[in-house]
């Protein structure tokens, strides 16, 4: 249903030049599928999320190629009367920050029961509008609705304001909700809650589902698929239990490692930091962070890291992995790849 | 490596959770009132002080009220026979006593020339000067509402340069200025409405009040559009604008209860101070349209040095000032929690 290709972004300058944020993503939707997208912050997720929603120009950003295809739509340079019809009606969005995500001056049932106005009056229905809101709340399992509706957002916790938004994201029966990081502001306990509500709104309304987060634990508990974008790029992507578990990147071989090792009560992310937008490196992304390259380079990268760039996704083991020496990680333990170390085994 | 990764224990309670609804940072409908009492208190001390400020402005000016009512050759038994009257003798703290006292039960004294009581004239003449500044905020909010709506969401560099400098010039310029040259134009030269004068009666005093409030409304309208787009700005960039607009609200219903609703609260908190600037416009611009509000009164009252007169009416000046004060510092606390922190 919604199929992304060679999906360049850019942020737009002063002068009118733009600085790459995103480029050439590629990812695919199905119908009813839950695809998870990883990556630091700052890789450029939520950038792609509002690509799929059209208000990247209030970033001041720009799609500056590719394609995106929904639901036979091309949406790339798509009319604001086609956005009008697919932003919110057909792709619903629930932004990264559920504090600031919601007006904070109106009551919840204000503010619902307008969207549910307008989205009856744009789909010629004729139902209660504080009918249906009524329904939308139970719908995302809000305890006390009467009063919640008379309430304004900062009386709600964190996850309460984070299920309402949810709520409003539905009020249109999207076929596709993209929830942009719907947990990293709450705390583990209620995160917890937030990931059963998606996935049990996803079967019950066969919606498909986009699921940002910086947190690989949190994809896979959800996640048909994923897809690991680091520094704008994808490095890889496929069947989620298959690119978890059998890693072909040196990066998202890093992350599982670094998930382990937390799950091991430790910490040791990957060293080093993800290149800020307009300083990546004209060579493959992640090499200076790359233990394999490295280490086949003696040092430095190695050499083919640094030919053609960025390299670009192709086919291992049954998902994509744009990491040129890919094939060589199938022999080898993922973990010990690149500058990890396996979890228990201290250095 | 095919064992997989195991999934991170998300601890999720055995029993049945309880409900997730805490409330944490939470001012609720009684700390807004108690956050209104302390306003009110507030109000009152500073509504003392004007009480104190009227009555000292007019002891600290030169000229004897006394002497300038007698003439020069008033015997001194007369002097002190008036000034008794006029509560002019004894202490400053007992003249000051008796006049809080009078001014407690409703009276501001008399007129020394007219022997009018104050507050009836202040009662007849002060509907004007209300009507001025309040259509003046009219006004202001006529000219602000777009002008913040388009400066907080361009991006234009040229548009925001120009305005820069077009409100800047129209702060500065004084409203008797822009009041001499509406008259000119729309008055003299146009003959499109009149110069002077006024009739009580509703729709008709518009015509009259019209040139004089967009005088006075001007430059207002610029502070409050430069807030306004400041605050527009800031809304827009939060991240709630960006679901109402996913959320595909109608157009109208979008701006106004996404972008305008959310970036009021400082403009209706400054219109508490900046009535007082009003005010001061009025009596001016009042003289310049020769209405016979209470800032001509005043003007007429310094002159002949009637200082009951002058005393009432700036007393009434800075209540008017405190109470609008206390209205806007309430309603933008009642409509934005955000605005909920003591000043
Ligand atoms: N409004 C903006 N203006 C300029 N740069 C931005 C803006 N928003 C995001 N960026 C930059 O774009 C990059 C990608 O941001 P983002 O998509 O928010 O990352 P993520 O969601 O993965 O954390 C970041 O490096 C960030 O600095
Ligand atoms: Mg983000």
């Amino acid at each position: 249903m919604l199929s992304v290709d060679d999906l360049s972004i850019g942020l737009v300058g002063r002068r009118g030049e733009t600085v790459p944020v995103v480029e050439r993503a590629r990812l695919r939707i199905g119908e009813g599928e839950t695809l998870g997208l990883v990556g630091e912050s700052g890789s450029g997720k939520s950038m792609l999320c509002r690509s799929l929603v059209g208000t990247l120009y209030r970033h001041s950003a720009v799609v500056t190629g590719g394609s995106i295809r929904f639901e036979g739509t091309e949406l790339v340079g798509a009319s604001d009367a086609v956005w009008r019809t697919v932003r919110g009606h057909r792709i619903a969005y629930v932004p990264q920050s559920s504090l600031a995500g919601i007006n904070p001056v109106l009551t919840v049932g204000r503010q619902l029961t307008a969207l549910v106005r307008a989205a009856s009056r744009d789909a010629g229905g004729d139902r209660s509008p504080r009918a249906r809101v009524r329904e939308l709340l139970e719908l995302v399992e809000i305890p006390r609705i009467d009063s919640v509706m008379n309430e304004r957002p900062h009386q709600l916790s964190g996850g309460m304001r984070q299920r309402v938004i949810i709520a409003g994201a539905l009020a249109r029966d999207p076929s596709l909700l993209i929830a942009d990081e719907p947990t990293t502001a709450l705390d583990v306990r209620v995160q917890a809650r937030i990931l059963d509500l998606l996935r049990r709104l996803r079967e019950q309304l066969g919606m498909s589902l986009l699921l940002v987060s910086h947190d690989l634990a949190v994809v896979e508990e959800v996640c048909d698929a994923i897809v690991v974008l680091y520094a704008g790029a994808v490095m890889e992507s496929g069947p989620q239990a298959l690119v978890r578990e059998q890693p072909r990147h040196p990066y998202t071989a890093g992350l599982v490692a670094a998930a382990r090792m937390e799950l091991a009560g430790g910490y040791e992310p990957i060293p080093g930091e993800a290149p800020s937008v307009g300083a990546w490196p004209a060579a493959c992304r992640f090499s200076p962070r790359c233990g394999l390259t490295l280490r086949l380079g003696e040092g430095a990268p190695h050499s083919r890291c640094c030919e053609g760039g960025q390299p670009q996704p192709a086919e291992v083991d049954g998902r994509l992995t744009a990491c040129l020496f890919a094939s060589s990680l199938a022999g080898e333990g993922a973990p010990t790849v690149g500058a990890q170390t396996v979890a228990g085994e201290t250095p | 490596m095919t064992d997989s990764l195991p999934t991170r224990s998300l601890p999720l309670p055995a029993e049945a959770p309880a409900p997730d609804t805490r409330v944490f940072d939470a001012p609720k409908r009684d700390r807004v009132l108690w956050l209104i009492g302390r306003r009110l208190v507030r109000a009152i001390l500073v509504a003392w002080g004007v009480s104190l400020l009227a009555f000292a402005i007019v002891r600290i000016v030169p000229g004897d009220p006394v002497a300038t009512l007698l003439g020069e050759e008033a015997t001194p038994d007369r002097v002190e026979v008036l000034r008794e009257r006029l509560h002019l003798d004894g202490s400053v703290a007992s003249q000051y006593g008796s006049w809080m006292s009078d001014v407690l039960r409703g009276d501001l004294g008399q007129s020394l020339q007219t022997t009018r009581p104050v507050l009836e004239t202040i009662g007849d003449r002060l509907p004007i000067t209300l009507w001025l500044i309040g259509l003046g905020m009219v006004f202001a909010l006529i000219l602000a509402i777009p002008l913040g709506l388009i400066g907080g969401l361009t991006r234009s560099n040229w548009y925001k340069q120009s305005f820069g400098l077009g409100s800047a010039a129209l702060i500065a310029t004084p409203p008797f200025v822009t009041g001499v040259l509406l008259l000119l134009v729309f008055g003299v030269r146009l003959r499109w409405l009149p110069v002077a004068g006024y009739v009580d009666t509703f729709p008709q005093n518009l015509e009259y009040l019209l040139l004089p409030a967009v005088a006075v409304g001007v430059p207002v309208g610029m502070i409050f559009a430069i807030v306004l787009q400041e605050s527009i700005r800031e809304t827009n960039a939060e991240e709630f604008v960006e679901t109402g607009l996913v959320w595909g609200l109608a157009k109208p219903q979008f701006v106004w209860r996404y972008l305008l609703r959310p970036s009021v609260a400082p403009v209706i908190g400054l219109m508490g101070y900046i009535v007082g600037a009003n005010l001061a416009a009025a009596v001016v611009v009042e003289t310049v349209f020769n209405l016979e509000g209470i800032g001509t009164y005043l003007v007429r009252a310094v002159l002949a040095r009637d200082y009951p007169v002058v005393q009432g009416t700036l007393f009434t000046f800075g209540f008017i000032v405190v109470v609008v004060h206390f209205l806007s510092d309430s309603i933008s606390a009642l409509i934005d929690p955000r605005a909920r922190t003591l000043s």
